[in-house]
């Protein structure tokens, strides 16, 4: 494998900032103990024909002990960073002229801990590219373990051909936190200019794999070794790297709603309810002014329907709809925070979640996985386990005053739903409750830090509903007239917000069907 | 055929036609092929250098005599001169001998007794003291005499370190009989001069001692006096007797004696001689394209070498373009294999004529003239000026009363064909940038080291003119002027010079300093003052070069001035020169002020000027030499040391003041051209965009200049030598005399030097706007 990345460290500098002594050692080169900077660019051309070197590198980043650094900052402004940088290429271009073919000499002077006074580490070779000033970056690429938590690895500049991304800064040009593979390993990315797609290759072929995933946008990296049985520390892992284009939308399709709202909303924030039994504790938070939904036409079920015999009716918990804090801010909620447990059902957030989500009180969405705690964009899927796939949707735009996202729940709770009778679901109330998955403390953080009881009191009237379960659909009836409900249809889409259920005429929500209520979705299956 | 291509092959064709012409106008000439000495036992007769047509022996060089039992003797009858008696395990001078204890030795007016005798140690007891005399340090009574006043630095050391070190490794030096002065290893006797006994071991490490000069010193063996350089010595088991240049190969049948000369052979206008009765010379004719059949030893060394240089032509031949490529590049193996095989002949005694080292040197003159497409005028100018100097040597060779004189010419063709053939080959991959920095510094370094070891050499064993027929000056010159030009390339390679420090400096030109100051010190160690000049010539071209290259007018200018300043001084000496007094040196300059008062040691220029004076405008015979072409050399040959130092004289007198002034433009025109390659190479390595090339382009101007600058102190001291410009230094004029390791060690590998960097310039393609025409070897 060619060495795309050159690291050299160059000892024993009197000046670190004087450019001839960094360059070249004066005298002979037999009494020369050490190679010097153009000794280095000399030894490893980036072109040759034969032993004649025909091309040279003409990018060099140059890291100088960071004391040095700081001190010329504060001393200087910089000056002799400059300088330093200026002469550099000044003596590059005379030396290295006719080698260059036209290449703009580039020299990035940076102050490192990692060296010891009196070094000099210098970097440069294929995989190393310095923009130019001024130059707008093409792509960003950045990685992942969970799907979740995505770090920046590195800009890919329009005329920046090869990228190599690895373990640490030694072996490649960026280091992909919490690389996986040991040092051995690779990432290629070829940057054949704007019109043509990044090529991304894994290097050496025979110890990593690298799949595009078409469905989420991004490569999974595996190690082979691992799936043959091999015992590294690489065993089994993988790497997503996501490599989105700088100026275009990552996600074309995603709609715009995912954040734009969420920082300044455009109406009053959520006050108390007034009831007429004032309960500090018991009292439910609603939005207020909530948008006045359009009447849609809603569907009404046939009735000469024929009954087929009683199903077995069950309502799953599909999805959580997660909240905007920031309607709530009165009511001192920080963070709203779930954890999805290793059989991705949501618990209470902890050690063993494999992957959290988290509102805060400027409704922004987060994901928290080991690795750390990330802004994530709405609608985005995650694959926090192998096979394991979390959804993250977004919300229908009747929706998006009170909901920043829906969190699919893949493996929801399911209770058994009797035919014939009539239940009520809310706050407090036994039935369903296992629905009720974020009754409890610790999902809602408080302003002042403190945990409350639960989250259900955001949005979740004590008596929200009634529901009887039938074959044409589940039965609902209003029983607070500030409960927000939603009809979604299977895909998550809005049917229509349930404005007027009455004893009378109750609301159908057929099979197979969503019913949002707090921040509960509520799938009927008969 | 390009015009000047055309000129150079005409002008080439000339020179080789006339030395053709020589060749085949030279009168015939006879000499002893072999001398029969036939005695009846109780005769004797004495042989001189009549007898043996041997022009260094003495009119009665030895005796021969049958005793009466028939066995040979000889007694050498001139002291000054010794014969070599060769035999398979011994050489033996008739002068030495080995001592034994008992023995009385009769030095001058005193007489040593011979207390003890081994290989280890002689004891002499004698003047009143014990002698003890290890083969490098004299003790008196067990004590070291103390060190001898005249001594020179390298004496007192090897004194100093032989008081301490043990036998083996004590540094051998001869115990000196003889003058007024008890001190280091001198053992003062009344009535001898110094150095004509010494005590020394031989080469053989053998203990022994040797008499020199005309003064008897006698040794008295029980009853028997013997007188050591006049003894007897039989013949028997003797395979060659030595005299002089000449040797005798001996063989002996019952009553006659058969001497081969070999060597330096007196020639004859015809087979005739007067001879004594019982000596008989069969007659052989000189004949310059013998050939005798190559030993198996030269064959395969010559073999050996093609298959070398075969090697490095091939692995060098994808350098090279053009279908005729791989013929010139055997031309390349082939003329240096037959070079070494023709010079390992002449060294081993079976010497080819000249006219096959004049044949190889033909080739070797063409192969260069033609090695690039559109020659340089350096190539022609410099092919021009090595086919008159083998003119010269040739007329001077063919012109001679004896048969040595073919030497010079005949060691100058096979050194210049073996040495430009190969330095074009090895350098011509320079020239193409095949050799990294590294590998040159490397290749630099050990050349200095080589010319210092050679140098150390001399030092130990050798003399002003050389080591083991070698002169490691000219060696040590080519190392020098490539050393600091790589030096100075790199201290003119880092842009910001102004702001370097002395320490940089030092740094960077430390390792030249270095080896001028062990040079200089070596050749003051030798007695050799003449290069001096020459490296005081080569350091004011440098800095001169240096100033140019650099911008610094001002400091040019003043050293310009500093030269033409020291020039007249120089001159202006001559007429203070009669005042001088002193030395050696100041000798020397008086005989240049005023060689009439100074008929003896100023013979070399009053012949000289004499020969100069002879020739005139248009040479001797009045038509530049063209009438004499292979005849006599006449007077000119008596002047001392014609084939080097005064070779010019010798072409002034042959071919007249306008070939002299042919040959001057000449070496101006070479001086120009490399000068003028030099320039080229600066401004290449000016613009060039890559350091490599940078770094090349400046090495190559400093080491042409260095090399015109040490071509053109030896053509100055030489011209002002000849001319009596300047008091006489010994250096050869460059191309023209008969210098072996000059024309190996300097002039050929500075040619090919130049030649490769000329067609470097030429191949760039940063130098492209000068040049037009590819250029490459066909």
């Amino acid at each position: 494998m060619p060495v795309y990345v050159q690291h050299e460290i160059l000892a024993k500098v009197g000046d670190v900032f004087n450019a001839e002594a960094l360059w070249q050692a004066p005298g002979l080169a037999l009494f020369s103990r050490r190679p010097l900077l153009r000794d280095l660019l000399e030894r490893s051309p980036r072109e040759q024909r034969g032993r004649a070197a025909t091309r040279c590198f003409s990018h060099i980043t140059l890291m100088l002990p960071q004391d040095e650094v700081d001190d010329d900052r504060h001393l200087t402004r910089g000056a002799r960073v400059r300088d330093l940088a200026q002469s550099l290429a000044a003596l590059h271009q005379k030396d290295f002229g006719d080698l260059l073919g036209g290449d703009e000499v580039r020299y990035h002077v940076v102050g490192t801990e990692d060296v010891a006074a009196g070094e000099v580490k210098v970097k440069f070779g294929h995989a190393v590219y310095l923009p130019a000033p001024g130059e707008q970056v093409l792509y960003t690429v950045t990685a992942s373990r969970d799907s979740a938590i995505w770090q920046p690895v590195c800009a890919v500049y329009p005329n920046q051909r090869l990228t190599l991304v690895g373990q640490d800064e030694a072996s490649a040009t960026f280091a992909v936190p919490g690389w996986p593979f040991g040092s051995e390993g690779g990432i290629l990315l070829v940057n054949d200019g704007a019109d043509a797609p990044m090529e991304v290759q894994v290097r050496p072929k025979d110890a990593l794999d690298c799949r595009f995933d078409a469905t989420n946008g991004y490569y999974v990296i595996r190690s082979k070794r691992g799936t043959s049985g091999g015992t590294g520390d690489s065993a089994g892992q993988r790497l997503l790297l996501k490599i989105d284009r700088a100026g275009v939308a990552a996600r074309p399709a995603a709609p715009a709603v995912s954040k734009a709202p969420s920082a300044q909303p455009a109406r009053a924030p959520s006050v108390w309810k007034p009831r007429v039994t004032p309960a500090d504790s018991e009292m439910t938070a609603m939005p207020l002014a909530a948008m006045p939904v359009p009447a849609a036409a809603v569907p009404q079920p046939e009735s000469d329907a024929t009954y087929a015999p009683v199903a077995r009716h069950r309502i799953t918990l599909a999805a959580l709809a997660l909240p905007r804090l920031s309607r709530y801010r009165d009511t001192g909620a920080a963070a709203l925070e779930v954890g999805l447990g290793p059989s991705l059902a949501p618990a209470v957030p902890g050690k063993d979640s494999v992957i959290r989500f988290l509102v805060d009180d400027a409704d922004d969405v987060h994901a928290i996985t080991a690795a750390g705690r990330q802004h994530v964009s709405v609608p985005s899927r995650f694959a926090p386990l192998d096979g394991a796939a979390v959804a993250l949707h977004a919300v229908p735009p009747q929706m998006a005053d009170r909901y920043a996202a829906l969190l699919a729940v893949p493996q929801g709770p399911v209770q058994p739903a009797a035919a014939g009778t009539r239940l009520v679901f809310g706050r407090g109330m036994p039935a369903l409750g296992a629905l009720r998955v974020l009754d409890g403390p610790a999902f809602l953080r408080q302003l002042d830090g403190s945990v409350a009881a639960s989250a259900d009191r955001l949005g979740l009237s004590r008596n929200a509903f009634s529901w009887e379960a039938s074959p044409e659909g589940l039965r609902i009836v209003r029983l607070s007239e500030t409960q927000a409900l939603f009809h979604l249809d299977p895909e998550l889409r809005l049917v229509a917000q349930v404005e007027t259920a009455t004893q009378d005429q109750p609301y159908l929500v057929p099979p197979g069907h969503h019913l949002v209520a707090g921040h509960y979705v509520l799938r009927f299956d008969a | 055929m390009n015009p000047r291509l055309a000129g150079a092959a005409l002008a080439l064709a000339f020179l080789c036609a006339l030395q053709l012409l020589a060749v085949l106008l030279a009168p015939p000439r006879y000499l002893p092929g072999a001398i029969a000495v036939r005695l009846s036992p109780g005769e004797s007769v004495t042989l001189g250098r009549a007898e043996l047509a041997a022009p260094r022996a003495a009119a009665q060089q030895f005796t021969l005599r049958r005793d009466a039992a028939g066995r040979w003797w000889l007694r050498n009858t001139s002291p000054a001169q010794a014969a070599v008696l060769v035999r398979p395990d011994q050489r033996l001078h008739t002068g030495s001998i080995m001592l034994a204890a008992g023995q009385r030795l009769q030095a001058g007016a005193t007489m040593f007794e011979v207390a003890a005798s081994g290989a280890e140690r002689v004891v002499l007891r004698g003047a009143g003291h014990t002698w003890e005399y290890d083969g490098a340090l004299l003790l008196r009574d067990g004590e070291p005499l103390p060190g001898c006043p005249d001594a020179g630095m390298s004496a007192r050391l090897a004194g100093s370190w032989n008081r301490v070190a043990p036998g083996a490794l004590a540094w051998r030096r001869p115990l000196a009989f003889g003058g007024h002065l008890y001190c280091g290893n001198r053992l003062a006797v009344t009535g001898l001069d110094t150095g004509s006994l010494t005590l020394a071991r031989d080469a053989s490490a053998v203990l022994a001692l040797h008499v020199r000069g005309p003064q008897p010193v006698l040794l008295h063996d029980g009853a028997r006096l013997i007188d050591i350089a006049q003894r007897e010595h039989a013949l028997d088991g003797v395979g060659t007797i030595a005299v002089g240049r000449t040797r005798f190969a001996v063989s002996l049948d019952t009553d006659v004696l058969r001497l081969q000369p070999a060597g330096q052979v007196e020639l004859f206008a015809e087979p005739k001689a007067e001879l004594p009765p019982g000596l008989h010379w069969t007659w052989s004719e000189r004949t310059l394209w013998r050939f005798p059949p190559p030993s198996t030893v030269a064959g395969s060394i010559a073999l050996g070498v093609l298959l070398l240089a075969g090697g490095t032509a091939l692995r060098l031949q994808r350098l090279l373009r053009g279908a005729a490529a791989p013929a010139w590049l055997a031309a390349c193996a082939a003329l240096p294999a037959a070079a070494v095989l023709l010079l390992v002949m002449q060294r081993t005694g079976t010497p080819p004529g000249a006219g096959w080292p004049l044949l190889l040197a033909w080739g070797a003159l063409w192969h260069a003239l033609l090695w690039m497409r559109r020659p340089p005028l350096l190539g022609v100018v410099a092919v021009l000026l090595l086919g008159a100097g083998l003119l010269v040597q040739l007329e001077l060779g063919l012109g001679a009363r004896d048969t040595s004189w073919l030497r010079h010419v005949e060691t100058s063709c096979v050194l210049l064909a073996a040495g430009l053939p190969l330095g074009l080959l090895l350098l011509g991959g320079l020239a193409r940038g095949a050799l990294s920095r590294a590998g040159t510094e490397w290749l630099l370094v050990a050349l200095a080291l080589a010319a210092l070891a050679g140098l150390l050499l001399q030092v130990a064993f050798g003399n002003e003119t050389g080591v083991f027929e070698v002169q490691p000056v000219e060696f040590a010159k080519l190392a020098l002027a490539a050393l600091s030009a790589h030096c100075l390339a790199l201290a003119t390679g880092a842009g910001a010079a102004a702001r370097r420090g002395w320490r940089d400096w030092l740094r960077v030109l430390a390792p030249a300093l270095l080896f001028v100051l062990m040079l200089a010190v070596a050749l003051v160690q030798v007695d050799d003052y003449s290069p001096l000049v020459l490296l005081l010539a080569w350091a004011a071209v440098t800095f001169l070069a240096w100033c140019l290259a650099t911008g610094r007018r001002r400091r040019a200018a003043f050293a310009g001035g500093l030269c033409c300043a020291l020039l007249g001084a120089a001159a202006a000496l001559q007429s203070i020169g009669p005042d001088l007094a002193g030395d050696f040196y100041a000798e020397r300059f008086q005989v240049w002020a005023d060689p009439g008062a100074h008929p003896h040691t100023g013979r070399q220029m009053l012949l000289g000027a004499r020969a100069v004076a002879e020739g005139g405008w248009l040479g001797a015979d009045g038509l530049l030499g063209m009438a004499s072409l292979g005849g006599p050399a006449g007077e000119a040959l008596r002047i001392p040391a014609v084939q080097d130092d005064f070779a010019p004289a010798f072409l002034l007198n042959r071919h007249g003041l306008l070939g002299g002034l042919l040959l001057w433009a000449l070496q101006a025109a070479l001086l120009a051209a490399l000068l003028h390659a030099a320039a080229t190479a600066w401004q290449a390595s000016a613009t060039s965009g890559d350091f490599r090339r940078a770094w090349l382009g400046r090495f190559q101007c400093f080491l042409l200049a260095g090399g015109a600058a040490f071509l053109a102190g030896h053509f100055l001291l030489s011209w002002g030598t000849n001319l009596a410009l300047l008091p006489i230094m010994g250096q050869p004029m460059s191309f023209l005399s008969s210098g072996g390791s000059h024309l190996l060690f300097f002039i050929c590998p500075l040619l090919a030097f130049g030649m490769a960097s000329v067609q470097s310039f030429e191949e760039n393609p940063s130098c492209r706007s000068t040049s037009n025409t590819k250029s490459w070897p066909r």
